[in-house]
């Protein structure tokens, strides 16, 4: 029983290992650079020691925005089919088709962004001609990733309302658009708001895609039809050329980890709050 | 789902919108059913109803009259509350449900293709068994449906509605507190208000006090006795006392057990004094005086 | 009561039932929650089509069976990225499950939930130590032993539900983690301290770590789906709980906990971005061994390495190998989750 105690400590030790190996093997960075000048510099060229985040965080928040703008209304519509809409046998098929949209590794939507969806945007004359790199391509698949996030999520959450809640709306003559809308959805409403975090976060996290996608050019930008770099591509990057421990690259890998580790963690502890809140509600 | 297209030439009354209930005024009256000088309300014959292929109810027929409170009673799985959920289409929303035989409305079959179920449930409310306020203010339970019929909430139709459901004196300090917040006997009577604030004309009850006490209990039946003046009320209930209190005729459903299955039938349909001092039936007897089972 | 003011509702003759019409508003809104799903699944389509277009002619047994190369497309083949993921698996799954199974057991079975049960247990210890001492039967370091118990218990009733709860919600946010950050932690565990080099040891430790609380978080969802009454009829018939558990519910939960632990590995299996950090790049001919216990100086190959290398290769008949690689890496994933729906279907019951 002991040892079955000790597993399950182990996911403290995971979590202490990382917030320690970030600020540990990552301490020497702040010899050079200064947090301040971190935070606030507008240029990231780890080769040239530039070192101001802003252009990584920004593609970073603007990615996982047009993500958003993707796979909220489509996640949101989904699980409204799937709860309300659907017969049995339907979702019964749609579910875990799905599931395998969010169980698809990222590098499979990056290589279909890369060289399927961004061809298309140029045809539709929504990226100039001869671009390859773009934050609008990998926002798009980036969404279709969370979709499926969304919407199981999302659908959790309408199925806990009441069947008795949704009756009683019937009968008093609500159509099933009122139901939904007016009943449904305003009750499941912190557990949808949880679902839509909890995608925020998968795609600010999200590495793959990104990096096929949008480039590795680091662009302090808001126009999504440009290449940009985001945290996590930045991290990739570095990785890529094998940068020797102790280096100032090396050390900035940890240091640009930190930023998304927070980032991420204050919006999960967020959901989580949210996710507890909607589940005390109807007991 | 996709409603089939309305059928404007038909000679029966084109549809209206239901955010226009003013038009309602003006639409051509049917002549009333009536049957030894009573209307009525809904005529049954002969309804069935299954869900997917299991039998839940077979070949009951009676009539329910204008300005009474029918009181549907028998043991559990006796087909009481599905056959209540006949009366205002709410069995439509079970996947699989089907039912047969004719239920009509003043004359009307409820079930013919072109009725819009929505306006049939708007006109005939129902109160369920277990208080179901929304999660939102007492204002807004009431609002909501009346904005979904096209009324307008006013402060002045509130206080009618929840005078009418004796519950005005007890919150209307509190209207914008949280429904949840009231006692099970207030909410299920604001249950009702939000039923009555929708202007039906018939309300059903699904076993309305069984979730409560003693004292909110004899509330309800209280209102019970006001509202039939205004309203047909039909209420299922397990409880034969409260049939006997309240209701002028009551139906008394059993279980019949056949090749087909476990399903409710009616046994008994007579004015309540009838049917709870002299049974025709003897199931009905076994069950009112408790040897049944 | 001013129940006059309102009329009658029902003094006026009935008017007939409403005749079904259009509501543009609902069928408009049908019709947006519908193409929600049809939309998500046409791209779901589209990817498919367009990757089997792009790579099925490049698919073949010489592309499983040749090495790969940075330089030759036509001689370019998968075969170390498959061995490589499938040492990676076994590493993986070697680490990763048993622990999993064993923290979910016990944040599900034996964790300091209540502290009022706790104190309970301190003071039966407190008990019949004090029974035993009037009768005399225990003394010397017997006794400082068995005092320090019973401190001990009081203690654990104390901090223990705080620290379950405090596990409680660092698992479900390691499982919200972005994969990437795993990656750092194993460059620097595994790789920097560890000295573990860029090997597929590190790479499948590394993901080890990453799909535990996975593993968790799904085999506690099937422990928890053995009714109590199954345990408690076991520990009614004379055993102990710990008896229980592993006789009953553990066989009972071991589908599900099963399923859960494949798809954690579907998850793994498709991770490229912590292999990047922690092995970067591998280039080379040198094919990995399929016996785990040589992991440690094996490159690190691994099927969406590969396909990554390839897809940022910029000839075009790279690309085609990509998306060959990619339709490898795709049936690998149908094939697990074929397998876990199976066990989910053949053997889990209903309660």
């Amino acid at each position: 029983m002991l040892l079955l105690g000790a597993a399950a400590t182990i996911s403290v030790f995971i979590t202490v290992g990382i917030i320690f190996t970030l600020i540990e093997e990552g301490a020497g960075f702040w010899d050079n650079t200064s947090v301040a000048g971190f935070l606030t510099g507008t240029q990231w060229f780890p080769n040239g020691d530039l070192f101001g985040v802003l252009p990584l965080l920004s593609a970073s928040l603007l990615i996982a925005a047009i993500a958003a703008v993707v796979a909220v209304p489509l996640g949101l519509g989904s699980a409204i089919y799937l709860s309300e809409y659907a017969s049995e046998p339907v979702r019964r098929v749609i579910k875990p088709i799905l599931e395998l949209l969010a169980g698809m590794p990222t590098i499979v939507l990056g290589f279909f962004a890369l060289f399927t969806l961004t061809p298309a945007l140029r045809g539709l004359g929504v990226l100039p001609e001869g671009r390859i790199y773009n934050a609008l391509s990998a926002g798009i698949v980036v969404g279709l990733l969370i979709v499926p996030l969304i919407a199981s999520l999302s659908e959790d959450a309408f199925r806990a309302v009441p069947r008795a809640m949704r009756e009683g709306a019937y009968g008093l003559g609500s159509t099933k658009r009122i139901v939904c809308t007016r009943v449904v959805f305003p009750a499941a409403l912190s557990g949808v708001m949880a679902a839509i975090v909890l995608g925020l976060s998968r795609a600010i996290g999200e590495t793959m895609a990104v990096t096929l996608a949008a480039g590795s050019q680091p662009a302090l930008t808001g126009d999504p039809r440009e290449g940009m770099q985001t945290i996590t591509s930045a991290i990739v990057q570095i990785s890529k050329g094998e940068a020797a421990r102790g280096s100032v690259q090396y050390e900035s890998v940890f240091a640009i980890g930190l930023v998304l580790f927070v980032v991420t963690l204050l919006i999960n502890i967020g959901a989580i709050a949210l996710v507890r809140r909607y589940r005390t509600v109807y007991q | 789902m996709a409603d089939s297209p309305a059928t404007t030439t038909d000679d029966r009354l084109v549809a209206r919108s239901v955010e226009t209930p003013e038009l309602r005024t003006e639409t051509s009256d049917i002549a009333p059913v009536t049957t030894d000088g009573k209307t009525v309300v809904f005529g049954c014959e002969k309804v069935t109803v299954h869900y997917g292929r299991a039998r839940a109810l077979e070949d009951v027929s009676l009539n329910i009259y204008r300005n009474e409170i029918t009181a549907l009673i028998g043991p559990s799985g006796c087909g009481k509350s599905t056959f209540l959920r006949c009366l205002n289409r709410m069995n439509d929303l079970i996947p699989g449900a089907s039912v047969d035989g004719l239920v009509s409305f003043h004359g009307e079959d409820m079930y013919a293709p072109e009725v819009d179920p929505v306006d049939a449930r708007r006109r005939i409310g129902m109160v369920f068994q277990k208080p179901n306020p929304f999660p939102k203010s007492i204002r807004e339970n009431l609002a909501f449906g009346m904005k979904v019929n096209g009324i307008k909430p006013t402060g002045e139709r509130i206080e009618k509605v929840l005078r009418e459901a004796v519950l005005w004196d007890e919150v209307k300090d509190k209207l914008d507190d949280d429904a949840f917040a009231l006692s099970g006997g207030q909410q299920q009577r604001l249950c009702i208000a939000r039923a009555i604030a929708v202007e039906p004309e018939v309300i059903l009850m699904d076993e309305p006090c069984s979730a409560l006490d003693p004292i909110s209990t004899l509330a309800i039946e209280e209102l019970m006795r006001t509202l039939r003046e205004r309203y047909t009320i039909v209420i299922v209930t397990h409880n034969m006392q409260q049939a006997a209190r309240v209701s002028d005729r009551t139906a008394f459903f059993t279980v019949k057990v056949s090749e087909a299955g476990r399903y409710g039938v009616l046994a008994e349909y007579d004015g309540t004094q009838q049917i709870f001092q002299a049974p025709k039936d003897q199931r009905t007897l076994d069950y009112i005086t408790g040897r049944f089972g | 009561m001013t129940t006059t003011a309102l009329p009658r509702a029902d003094e006026a003759t009935p008017r007939p039932l409403a005749t079904k019409h259009r509501r543009p508003a609902d069928t408009l809104f049908h019709a947006a929650v519908l193409g929600s799903v049809v939309i998500a699944l046409g791209f779901l389509a589209w990817l498919f089509i367009s990757i089997l277009i792009e790579g099925a002619g490049t698919l073949s047994t010489d592309f499983l069976t040749q090495k790969a190369s940075q330089r030759n497309p036509s001689i370019a083949g998968f075969t170390n990225a498959l061995r490589g993921s499938l040492v990676l698996m076994m590493i993986t799954a070697f680490v990763a499950i048993p622990l999993g199974f064993a923290a979910a057991i016990y944040l599900e079975k034996f964790a300091p939930l209540s502290r009022d049960a706790l104190v309970g247990v301190a003071r039966r210890r407190e008990r019949s130590l004090r029974v035993r001492l009037e009768r005399g039967e225990i003394s010397g370091v017997r006794l400082a032993l068995a005092r320090l118990w019973v401190r001990i218990g009081y203690g654990w009733a104390r901090i223990g539900p705080p620290i379950n709860t405090a596990v409680e919600v660092n698992i479900s946010n390691l499982a919200a983690v972005p994969s990437i950050i795993y990656g750092v932690l194993g460059l620097a565990l595994f790789v920097s301290i560890a000295g573990l080099s860029k090997s597929l040891l590190a790479g499948g430790l590394t993901l080890a770590v990453l799909v535990l609380p996975i593993i968790i978080i799904a085999s506690r969802e099937a422990v928890r789906a053995v009714p109590s009454s199954i345990e408690q009829g076991a520990v009614a018939l004379g055993a102990t709980r710990w008896q229980a558990v592993r006789k009953q519910v553990l066989p009972a939960a071991l589908p599900g906990m099963m399923t859960g632990a494949i798809l954690a590995m579907s998850r793994a299996i498709g991770e490229a971005a912590p292999l990047i950090v922690v092995g970067g790049i591998t280039f080379g001919t040198a094919i990995p061994s399929l016996n785990p216990v040589n992991a440690g100086d094996q490159p690190l190959f691994a099927m969406p390495l590969q396909i990554f290398n390839w897809a940022t290769q910029t000839r075009e008949e790279f690309h085609q190998l990509a998306a060959a690689g990619i339709l490898v890496l795709i049936g690998t994933l149908v094939l697990l989750n074929l397998t876990a729906i199976l066990i989910r279907n053949r053997f889990t019951r209903r309660w």
